[in-house]
């Protein structure tokens, strides 16, 4: 059974230098705008049941997508089937009207998704357990918080029972626990057997959430497959784009420019145990070395620290000299060294990652000056689960 | 579907979905309501406050100063009842066409980030007054046939005011298409809504009227509708059944037309607003 099917679907812009030659078009039946394809001739079939994550760049075309697909944009051209009651979530707080409280929020989100009076009546106090909001369910939308839009806004659209569900990136928002909670009754949709649709930045989420992954750039279907493979694919990509990364940690250096730290990184790299760069791990519980290149400008005594980030953000890991109980290192004026790290056996999970080294003062608390590497990626031969981090391990069975 | 076919088929369409979200709208209409009377203590009292006083000014400049003089079914002089009899009516229409075109652009972020139906959004700010005004246009229908006179043609207001509806969405509906694509028409309804009362005769009787005004003033779509009111309301008949052909004309050409534009551009309102 085929959930959604696009087929051909575009969505072209007019873009207009100014209302005046909105105008200009009418009157002289001439064009004077140019064409903005935010999508272009996607094509794709989503199977009930299937859960599908749709992932890309900021700006490559998965909102308008997503919009299309829940029938609040108009597509230019193709043709869209779409079979079963859909509830989408696309935007924070989209669907609100911020002067009335949540009730009458619930109400209205869930009579415009189809439902009566007396199924609402009957969920009504389900949604509200679910979001956590008994306490200010009677208050007006517009005093909640990000994370509490997303909630109820979250807790409507999973309510009412929808064949599809949509969801835009929304899941971002709100604290650790409630994502959790998120993800758990998205599970249990899909195992129930609905479709979901679900785009993210979180390659995690995606990997672990869908089985299947279209990729989209600049409007255009790059890929599509199994999650895993489109997100590796994607990855790769972004990393290669990434190079060009090193100019956000250029940025990084101009901020610390402003009150000259008295010594600075100059760079930051990853290396073997024979000393030779990297920037791919292909084996697991190899030992590497985490490599920086220091200058003092003036004399004075620091640690040092290095992390580890997921791209993102995550913290996996970090240590400074002052946690490992080491005393503060002297610096005299001009001097260069080279800090490294050696850690045995490495064990974080396919993925990319950025390092970041840094210079603190004599007690381990102000940071004088830190930087990152160029974004790492972890890609193994065979297969090492998924998470944070990977065991050497052993099954029995006894 | 061709645009003969679409024709035919918007307003039912359109009048469908009316039917089909009727729950949701009565809520938002309820909402609205209450939204304008919630958070200030003088709630309900500022609401009529506006239009109170302005009759009050009327009527005593009509009345009192120019010395108005109209007469009704069963009294001599019917001049203050005549005023409000057509000044309510005018002002459920007033307030429909203003909010009503408005609408959309006022609820622009629902409507991009939304699936909504936009059509209730026209049809909530029609409905509004209906309750507000209404309530006072009731009021004058019950004096009239408790303290004045009883009137079988009291009783046909709410086919009256049905046609109204009809007329004032369909209206709206052209009105608030053009205002996505022009905003500045906006202004132009502005200055209609304040001025337009007196292209019809509400603080006057149609008969005092130069005779060529009289005969143009069939060519005012909104004059069969207040027309309408004042004969029921005030003079115990329907009135001339030309004006009432004129009424059904008009409200079944708006709204007929009004939807058809409606509906073939709605999904385009998104992408302009």
């Amino acid at each position: 059974m085929i959930a959604i099917r696009a087929e051909n679907i575009s969505k072209h812009y007019r873009i207009y230098a100014s209302p005046m030659e909105r105008l200009k078009e009418i009157v002289l039946r001439r064009p004077f705008h140019k064409v903005f394809p935010a999508l272009d001739e996607i094509n794709f079939e989503i199977l009930r049941g299937e859960a599908v994550g749709i992932i890309g760049e900021n700006g490559a075309g998965k909102s308008t997508l997503l919009k299309i697909l829940s029938r609040t944009l108009k597509p230019t051209s193709g043709n869209l089937e779409i079979n079963g009651r859909c509830a989408a979530l696309l935007e924070l707080g989209a669907g609100f009207n911020p002067e009335l409280n949540g009730e009458e929020n619930i109400y209205l989100n869930a009579y415009l998704l189809g439902l009566t009076k007396n199924e609402i009546d009957e969920r009504k106090k389900d949604i509200i357990a679910f979001s956590e909001l008994q306490d200010f369910i009677s208050q007006p939308v517009k005093t909640y918080s990000s994370g509490m839009y997303v909630r109820l806004a979250f807790s409507i659209a999973t309510s009412v029972n929808p064949d599809i569900l949509i969801i835009d990136e929304a899941l971002a928002v709100g604290d650790q626990r409630f994502q959790k909670k998120c993800v758990d009754r998205m599970v249990s949709f899909r195992e129930n057997g609905k479709t979901i649709l679900f785009c993210s930045h979180s390659m995690y989420l995606v990997q672990t959430l869908c089985k299947r992954a279209i990729w989209i750039d600049k409007g255009r279907i790059k890929m599509t497959g199994e999650a895993d493979d489109v997100t590796r694919a994607y990855e790769d990509w972004s990393m290669e784009k990434g190079k060009q990364y090193e100019t956000e940690s250029q940025n990084l250096l101009k901020r610390f420019e402003d009150t000259p730290p008295p010594c600075r990184v100059l760079s930051i790299k990853l290396e073997d145990q024979n000393g030779h760069e990297l920037s791919k791990i292909t084996r697991a519980f190899d030992t590497i070395r985490l490599v920086m290149e220091i200058q003092a400008i003036h004399d004075a005594d620091v640690h040092f620290g290095f992390a580890i980030f997921r791209t993102d953000e995550l913290l996996c890991f970090c240590s400074l000299t002052t946690f490992d109980g080491l005393p503060p290192i002297h610096l005299k004026e001009g001097e260069k060294c080279l800090i490294s790290l050696a850690l045995d056996g490495v064990s974080l999970v396919d993925g990319t990652y950025k390092v970041m080294g840094g210079i603190a003062d004599e007690h381990g608390l102000h940071v004088h000056h830190a930087s990152y590497s160029a974004p790492f990626l972890v890609r193994y031969r065979e297969k090492h689960g998924i998470g944070v981090v990977t065991w050497p391990r052993k099954w029995s069975f006894d | 579907m061709n645009n003969a076919k679409l024709f035919l088929k918007a307003p039912f369409i359109i009048l469908q979905n009316l039917v089909h979200h009727r729950h949701l709208l009565m809520r938002m209409v309820w909402q609205e309501i209450r939204g304008r009377f919630a958070g200030s203590f003088g709630g309900l009292v500022w609401h009529f406050l506006q239009p109170l006083l302005m009759v009050t000014v009327y009527l005593f400049v009509f009345v009192e100063v120019f010395k108005l003089r109209v007469e009704g079914a069963g009294a001599e002089n019917f001049s203050a009842f005549y005023i409000m009899a057509g000044l309510f009516p005018w002002l459920i229409f007033a307030e429909g066409l203003s909010r009503g075109s408005q609408c959309l652009h006022e609820n622009a972020n629902l409507i991009q980030k939304t699936a909504f139906p936009t059509e209730l959004l026209v049809f909530k700010a029609v409905l509004t007054p209906y309750i507000s005004f209404g309530m006072i246009v009731a009021g004058l229908a019950a004096y009239r046939l408790i303290f004045i006179q009883f009137s079988w043609h009291v009783l046909a207001l709410p086919l009256v005011a049905l046609l109204q509806f009809l007329f004032t969405c369909g209206l709206v509906f052209l009105c608030a298409t053009l205002a996505v694509y022009f905003k500045d028409i906006l202004q132009l309804i502005n200055i209609f809504v304040s001025f337009g009362m007196y292209l019809v005769p509400i603080l006057f009787p149609v008969s005092m009227l130069p005779e060529l005004a009289q005969k143009l003033m069939y060519l005012n779509p909104t004059y069969p509708m207040i027309y309408t009111y004042q004969r029921m309301l005030v003079f115990d008949s329907l009135g001339e059944p030309i004006v009432l052909y004129l009424l059904l004309g008009w409200s079944l050409l708006f709204f007929v037309l009004g939807s058809f534009i409606f509906y073939k551009l709605k999904d385009e309102f998104a992408d302009w607003l």
